[in-house]
């Protein structure tokens, strides 16, 4: 794969040799003829009328597309519901044992009720609003769980508001009573799992030191039974310097019915070196899955699922992602954080209790592709800027971009348009 | 540009764009099972942009 600029026009010379533009500010993606891409390397020896439709499509302004900018209404919180943690994984974000560095076994039931009165006191009648819980391991406490699903419910009942339950759960818990309290939530399940056994348990033990596959896949073989009442089942594989075989993941995953697979990467020290064997491993998955089932298989995997709905969508995005907009984070001392990558980062409270810190949460508003100068980046309004957390791990400050970053995500936004235009094309010519 | 003659002499003219069309009822057609049950959108890692009005 190759690529080519012009102002707001990308060109993508395929493996295959075929040309594909996509242009950034529209959102649009098109065939190019390959005279196009000539033009594009050599613009002094191309034909006068390539060159004029080049101009042509590089100034058209679709009034069709949309800014999408954050309203600022916290429509998702997030719970820590516990700050510990049955695993030790390798790679752990929270803190390596699932407590952020500040390990609180179980949260204040009461204080988090009264947050989330609060929370849904701000949601119009009818509208929606989502729980996401996480940890450390929820599923520790299913009863806490149970609680805090019961008293959203009773507010958002009466007003009409439609709630959404999700977990992340490392799946070892899931046993058939565990199973069913999702299956009544209608809970949207993210089940963190890296692959095969012999990769997974690697990096992923037991506090016992015991391999932890075993566990998962018997609460795998739960969920499954249930998925019809569950929002949706998804997996969650993480990639790093610990784990770089994207493609051995994929292919033992995608044997199970995950409506989604993440295939997610973990920044670090490394990433030099590491970040573009990930890209490349989603690229290859991406055509494994293309290949396997087209556009629906290829949209089991987040990245093109994500880049699918935004092209079909045409929103263009100013922030990465709607931490401290539409998303907070509460951990199990009651203290909010735009998202739970802050968990326990003192500089990075956006409130306690009842009260939210609207200085500190003014922080996280501005759009990032103006404050890190995105606006000549093809992927801008795909990418939104780049997440917080990762920016500020690597350039020590959430509002400054990762270079290792942007090349990951344009890597596999390039790769992504190209199966658009693909799959697009397929079902325009009956293929 | 507004004037749609205009508009459609523009684009009888091009011959090296061809650009995709996004009909959102062939998007679905397409992609049932995600159009179904995907998420309307991400959670847990990796976060992704949440900025739609789900």
């Amino acid at each position: 794969m190759a690529l080519a600029r012009f102002d707001q026009i990308l060109a993508i010379q395929t493996d295959s040799g075929k040309v594909v533009g996509f242009h950034s500010r529209n959102l649009q993606v098109a065939e190019l003829d390959p005279i196009v891409w000539n033009a594009l390397k050599n613009p002094e020896g191309s034909p006068e009328d390539v060159k004029s439709e080049i101009l042509q499509w590089n100034q058209e302004n679709d009034e069709s597309v949309t800014d999408g900018r954050p309203d600022s209404t916290i429509r998702t919180l997030s719970i820590n519901v516990a700050q510990i943690c049955n695993m030790r994984c390798s790679y752990c974000a929270a803190g390596g044992d699932g407590t952020y560095g500040a390990k609180t076994a179980h949260l204040d039931i009461e204080k988090v009720k009264a947050q989330l009165t609060m929370l849904l006191s701000r949601i119009p009648d009818g509208g929606k609003f989502a729980i996401n819980m996480i940890g450390g391991e929820p599923l520790i406490y299913p009863k806490t769980i149970r609680a805090l699903v019961d008293h959203a419910r009773i507010i958002a009942n009466h007003r009409d508001i439609k709630l959404r339950f999700e977990m992340t759960t490392n799946g070892t818990l899931v046993n058939q009573e565990n199973a069913e309290l999702l299956a009544e939530m209608n809970a949207f399940v993210t089940v963190s799992f890296d692959g095969a056994p012999e990769q997974n348990d690697k990096i992923r033990k037991m506090v016992s030191g015991k391999d932890s596959s075993p566990l998962v896949l018997k609460g795998i073989e739960q969920l499954v039974k249930v998925k019809d009442r569950l929002g949706a089942l998804a997996v969650n594989a993480v990639f790093g310097a610990h784990n770089t075989d994207v493609v051995g993941s994929y292919t033992f995953l995608r044997q199970f019915p995950w409506d989604i697979i993440y295939l997610g990467y973990a920044a670090g020290p490394e990433d030099e070196t590491v970040s573009p064997k990930y890209a490349e491993g989603i690229r290859e998955v991406g055509r494994i899955a293309f290949e396997a089932g087209g556009e629906t298989e290829l949209r089991k995997i987040s990245q093109y699922e994500h880049l699918f709905r935004m092209l079909d969508g045409k929103q263009r995005i100013h922030n990465h992602c709607g931490a401290g907009k539409t998303l907070l984070q509460v951990d199990t001392a009651g203290k909010f954080y735009a998202c739970n990558w802050f968990t326990n980062l003192k500089d990075e409270e956006v409130g306690q209790d009842l009260e939210l810190n609207s200085i500190e949460l003014a922080k996280y508003q501005p759009s990032l592709i103006e404050l890190n100068n995105c606006n000549s980046c093809w992927a801008r309004h795909l990418c939104g800027g780049g997440c917080m957390f990762v920016n500020r791990t690597k350039t020590g400050s959430k509002h400054k971009k990762d270079l290792e970053f942007c090349n990951r995500t344009r890597t596999i936004l390039a790769k992504g348009i190209e199966f658009y235009e693909q799959s697009r094309n397929e079902k325009r010519e009956g293929v | 540009m507004n004037n749609p003659a205009m508009k459609n002499e523009k684009e009888s003219d091009v011959k090296y764009i061809k650009k995709v069309t996004t009909e959102k009822s062939k998007t679905a057609q397409g992609a049932k099972t995600t159009e179904a049950k995907a998420p309307a959108k991400v959670f847990g890692m990796p976060c992704l942009p949440q900025n739609s009005p789900d």
